[in-house]
C-alpha cells in the first residue's frame, strides 16, 4: 500500500529538464520526473536509454549540462554534500575491498560517514541482520559469493542511514534464489519507510515490487507515474481470463453467443479448459459473469487480465539498439 | 599450438602498430631528441666535444628509462591479467604459456626496442657535432639493447612468480637495486681486511657484475677506454641471462599461474586470523595504511631494511676504522644518508604509481566519490596514509642527520642538492599519481623521464634561486637567509609547477567517477 501525498510533500527525487550530452550524443533530452517518499519506484528502459546517466546525475557524480535535480529539496548542483549524506547509491558492478572482511568494509564506510565508534557497532549489527548476513561479518570478501557480495554492497549503502536507495541493476548476475531473496529485503526497507529507486531490467520482478515506475527511451521519459495507471493504460476493452472444468467441444462458439462478449478464443498454449474473453467497453463484468453461469458449465475461476509490464514496456520503447 | 601462439603474437603486435598512443608517444620521443640536439648545438658554440656529451646524457636517460620501465611497465605483463582474473581465462581457451608470454612481454619488449631505433637517426646528427664516432653510437645502442632485454625478462620472471602488480614491482625494484648497489658494495668488501678467499670471491663476483653492467660498458664505449666492439662480453651476458630468465618465467608459468581468488560460490570462506582493529577517524588514511602499504607488518619489515642498510655502513667503517669511536666516518654518514633517501625516493615513487592507480582498478572511485567530502580531502587523505607508510625512511634520515648535523651543515652545496631533490621527487611524484590515472603501465617511466628531463630547466633555477636568497642574504647578515630562499622556492614551485598537476589530478579523478 503505497502512502498518500498532499501537494506540499517534498518529491524524493524532483528531476525537471535534466538535458546531456557525451561529445555530442544527446544521451538525455528534457527528462523530467519525480519520485515521491517512501515508495518504491522502478526506472526502466533499454540498454543505452540514458538510466545510468540519469542514476549518477542524481547522486552528484555527474553534473549535467541543462535542468535541475534535487532531493529531498536540496539541489545536487548547489548541495552535493547534503544529497550524499541523505542517499546510498549502489553501482551496477561491485567496487569492494577485497582484501577487507565484511566487518572492516562496513566500519571503514560507517567511520567515512562520520559514526562514532558505538553509532557503528549499532548500525553495522542492524544491517548485517537486515541483509541476513550476520554470521559472515569476520570473513573475507574476496571469499564471498556474487550474491553474498551484492548483500554486502546493500549493507554498505545503509550504514548511514539514508532516505533514498539509488540501485543500479541491483540483481543482475545474481541467481533466482539470491534475486528473491534481495527483493525481500527491499520491501522491508520499503516498510521501514526509506524511498528506493532501483533501476533494473527484470520487469515482472519490478511490477509486483513498485509502486511507480518511469520509462525512459532514447534519452526521453516515455511514461512517469504510478505503476497501476500504467499496467490499466488503454484498457478501454477489458480482457479477462476463463478456466472452465468440463468445457464441450463447442465452447469457443457458446462464450461468443453470451451477451457483452465480443471474442472469445484459446490461448495459443494454454490448456484445454482456457480462454481469453474481451468484453465490451463498459460493459459490468459481474453481467458478463452471471451469464457465463447460466450456460450451466463449471466455471473455476473468472479475472480481468491486466496488461504485463513487459507488454507496457514493448508499447513504449522503440526496437533496436540506439546508434 | 604454433599457429595459435603466433596468431596471439601477431594481433599483439598489430594493436600495438595501429594504436594511436604508441605512436604519440615516438613522436614525442623524437620530438624530445630534436631538442636535445638543439640544446648540445647551442652547448657546441662554447664547449668541446659537444656530440659526445649530448650522446652521454641521452644514454644515461636511456639506461633510467629502461631500468624504470622494468618496474612499471614490463612488470606487470602477466600480473595485469592475474589482478583482472583473466589468466584463468586464457588457460582454459586453450592458449599455452609460451603464447601468453610472447603476446603480453615479448610484444612489449619490441615495441620498447622500437623506441630505440627510432632515436638512431636523430643520435647520428651527434657525429656531426663532433666527438663520437658512428662505431661509438650502434656500440652504445646495442648494449642499451641488450640491457632492455635482460630487464624486460627480469620483469617477466617477476612478473609470472608474483601474485599481484604491486608485489611484482616490488620484487623486480629490490633485484634492479641489488644488481645497481652490488658493485660498489663489492668494491668496498674487496679492499677490506677479510680471509683471502672472501676477498678472492668478492673480486671475481665484482669483475662479473662489472661485465654485465650496461653503466660500465657504456663508460667504456664513451671515455674510449676500450677498442669499440659492436657485440660485447656485456651484450653476450645481457641477452644470455635475459633468455635464460625467459625459459625459467616458461617453466614455471604454470606452477605459478593459478588465479589468485577463485571463489565464484563462496564454498570456502576466507576468514583473517588477525584483526587490524576499528577505523580511525580519518578512515581513508586507515584503509590505505592497512590495506595498501601494508600496515605495521610492513613498516616493521622497512625499518628493519632501514636500520640494516644504515648498520651495514656502520660495519664497513668498523672494518676500515676497528678503534674508531664514531659509528660512521664523515663518508660513510653522508654515503648512508644518501642510500637511505634513494630508497625513499624509491618508495615514494611505488607509493605514487599505485594509491591512485589501485582505486581506479578495482573501480572504487565512485564509491568513494559518494562519500560526503570534497575530492581533496579524499586525496589529501590517501597522501596522509603513504606519508605515514613512509616514516620509518624518514625517521632513519632524521637520526643520520641529527647524529652528525656538522657533516651537514658544512656540506656548501647541501642547499642546492636538498631542493633539487626535493623539486624532483615532488614533481616526479605528482606526475606519477596524475599519469596512473591515464595510463595502465607506464606512469612511473613516463614520470621518471619528463622530471629528469625537466629538473635541470625548472629545477636548476631553484636551485639557483636558493644560492642567489642565501647569498643575498649573508650579504645582508641574515642568518636564516638561506631557509627563506628554500620557503620562497617551495612556495614558488608549488604554486606554478605542483598545483596545476594537482588540480588535473582533482579533475581527472571526477571524471573518472562518473565513468566508472
Amino acid at each position: 500500500m503505497s502512502p498518500t501525498y498532499d501537494s506540499s510533500t517534498v518529491p524524493a527525487i524532483s528531476v525537471s529538464e535534466l538535458t546531456h550530452s557525451f561529445k555530442g550524443h544527446q544521451a538525455l533530452n528534457q527528462v523530467s520526473f519525480a519520485v515521491m517518499p517512501q515508495t518504491l519506484h522502478g526506472f526502466v528502459g533499454p540498454n543505452g536509454a540514458g538510466k545510468t546517466t540519469t542514476l549518477k546525475a542524481i547522486c552528484t557524480l555527474l553534473k549535467p549540462n541543462w535542468g535541475e535535480v534535487s532531493v529531498f529539496g536540496h539541489s545536487v548542483r548547489a548541495d552535493p554534500i547534503s544529497v550524499r549524506e541523505k542517499i546510498g547509491f549502489m553501482p551496477d558492478h561491485f567496487s569492494m575491498y577485497r582484501q577487507m572482511t565484511v566487518f572492516e568494509y562496513l566500519d571503514f564506510f560507517a567511520a567515512a560517514y562520520g559514526l562514532n565508534l558505538g553509532q557503528r557497532d549499532k548500525v553495522i549489527d542492524d544491517v548485517l541482520t537486515l541483509t541476513d548476513m550476520d554470521g559472515r561479518r569476520n570473513d573475507l570478501i574476496s571469499g564471498l559469493s556474487r550474491g553474498m557480495q551484492q548483500r554486502v554492497s546493500l549493507a554498505r549503502v545503509l550504514v548511514h542511514d539514508p532516505d533514498l536507495l539509488l540501485l543500479d541493476e541491483p540483481a543482475s548476475g545474481l541467481d533466482p534464489r539470491a534475486r528473491i531473496e534481495l527483493m525481500e529485503i527491499l520491501r522491508a526497507l520499503r516498510a521501514m519507510g526509506k524511498t528506493i529507486f532501483i533501476s533494473s531490467h527484470i520487469l515482472t520482478e519490478l511490477a509486483e515490487l513498485c509502486d511507480s515506475v518511469t520509462i525512459i527511451d532514447r534519452g526521453q521519459i516515455k511514461f512517469s507515474g504510478p505503476m497501476d495507471a500504467l499496467l490499466d493504460a488503454d484498457d478501454e476493452t477489458p480482457r479477462f481470463s476463463l478456466r472452465l472444468g468440463q468445457p464441450p467441444e463447442n465452447a469457443v462458439e457458446l462464450l461468443q453467443s453470451v451477451d457483452g462478449v465480443v471474442t472469445a478464443e484459446q490461448p495459443e498454449y494454454g490448456s484445454p479448459g482456457e480462454f481469453d474473453l474481451e468484453l465490451e467497453a463498459g460493459r459490468d463484468s459481474n453481467l458478463v459473469l452471471q451469464s457465463l453461469i447460466g450456460l450451466g458449465i463449471p466455471i473455476l475461476s473468472f479475472s480481468q487480465r491486466r496488461k504485463q509490464l513487459n507488454q507496457a514496456f514493448m508499447d513504449l520503447t522503440t526496437r533496436g539498439v540506439r546508434t | 599450438m604454433i599457429s595459435g601462439t603466433r596468431t596471439l603474437f601477431n594481433w599483439s603486435l598489430k594493436s600495438d602498430a595501429q594504436a594511436f598512443s604508441p605512436h604519440i608517444v615516438r613522436l614525442g620521443f623524437s620530438g624530445f631528441m630534436l631538442l636535445a640536439i638543439l640544446a648540445a648545438w647551442a652547448d657546441s658554440l662554447g664547449g668541446i666535444a659537444p656530440g659526445l656529451n649530448f650522446f652521454d646524457w641521452i644514454c644515461r636517460l636511456n639506461v633510467l628509462l629502461i631500468s624504470v620501465s622494468g618496474i612499471s611497465y614490463f612488470v606487470s605483463a602477466v600480473t595485469e591479467e592475474k589482478d583482472s582474473g583473466s589468466l584463468a581465462l586464457l588457460r582454459l581457451a586453450g592458449v599455452s604459456p609460451l603464447a601468453i608470454i610472447l603476446s603480453k612481454s615479448t610484444s612489449r619488449l619490441i615495441s620498447s626496442l622500437m623506441l630505440l631505433l627510432i632515436q638512431l637517426p636523430f643520435t647520428f646528427l651527434a657525429i656531426t657535432l663532433g666527438g663520437i664516432t658512428w662505431q661509438q653510437i650502434i656500440s652504445s645502442y646495442l648494449a642499451l639493447a641488450a640491457w632492455m632485454c635482460l630487464v624486460a625478462n627480469v620483469a617477466l620472471f617477476c612478473s609470472v612468480r608474483c601474485r599481484t602488480s604491486g608485489r611484482a614491482a616490488t620484487f623486480a625494484s629490490a633485484l634492479l637495486l641489488a644488481f645497481f648497489a652490488a658493485g660498489p658494495v663489492l668494491r668496498q668488501v674487496a679492499t677490506l681486511s677479510l680471509p683471502a678467499d672472501v676477498i678472492q670471491a668478492c673480486r671475481g663476483l665484482y669483475e662479473e657484475q662489472q661485465l654485465m653492467s650496461v653503466v660500465t660498458r657504456l663508460d667504456a664505449i664513451l671515455r674510449g677506454k676500450v677498442e669499440v666492439t659492436f657485440l660485447s662480453a656485456q651484450f653476450w651476458r645481457n641477452v644470455t641471462a635475459g633468455g635464460g630468465m625467459f625459459l625459467l618465467s616458461l617453466l614455471l608459468f604454470n606452477r605459478y599461474s593459478d588465479p589468485t581468488e577463485m571463489n565464484p560460490h563462496g564454498k570456502s570462506a576466507k576468514v583473517r586470523r588477525f584483526t587490524v582493529g576499528r577505523c580511525w577517524r580519518l578512515p581513508l588514511v586507515w584503509k590505505d595504511y592497512l590495506f595498501f602499504a601494508g600496515g605495521s607488518t610492513i613498516m616493521l619489515l622497512k625499518s628493519i631494511l632501514y636500520v640494516g642498510v644504515v648498520l651495514a655502513f656502520a660495519w664497513f667503517h668498523n672494518l676500515q676504522s676497528p678503534g674508531d669511536a664514531r659509528w660512521l666516518s664523515s663518508g660513510l654518514l653522508q654515503n648512508a644518508f644518501f642510500t637511505v633517501g634513494g630508497l625513499l625516493t624509491v618508495e615514494m615513487l611505488l607509493y605514487a604509481s599505485n594509491t591512485l592507480f589501485m582505486e581506479a582498478r578495482q573501480s572504487s572511485i565512485a564509491a568513494l566519490r559518494m562519500l560526503p567530502y570534497q575530492t581533496p580531502v579524499v586525496l589529501l587523505q590517501k597522501v596522509g596514509a603513504c606519508a605515514l607508510a613512509l616514516l620509518p625512511g624518514v625517521l632513519i634520515l632524521f637520526l643520520l642527520f641529527m647524529y652528525r648535523s656538522d657533516v651537514f651543515t658544512a656540506n656548501d652545496s647541501l642547499p642546492q642538492l636538498a631542493v633539487l631533490w626535493l623539486f624532483f621527487t615532488l614533481l616526479s611524484t605528482h606526475l606519477t599519481v596524475l599519469l596512473s590515472l591515464y595510463t595502465k603501465w607506464a606512469a612511473l617511466p613516463i614520470a621518471v623521464v619528463v622530471s629528469t628531463v625537466s629538473t635541470p630547466c625548472i629545477g636548476g633555477a631553484a636551485a639557483g634561486l636558493a644560492t642567489v636568497s642565501a647569498q643575498a642574504a649573508a650579504l645582508n647578515g641574515i642568518s636564516w637567509g638561506m631557509w627563506f630562499g628554500v620557503v620562497v622556492n617551495l612556495v614558488w614551485m608549488w604554486l606554478f609547477v605542483l598545483l596545476p598537476i594537482e588540480l588535473e589530478i582533482v579533475n581527472r579523478w571526477n571524471r573518472l567517477s562518473r565513468d566508472s
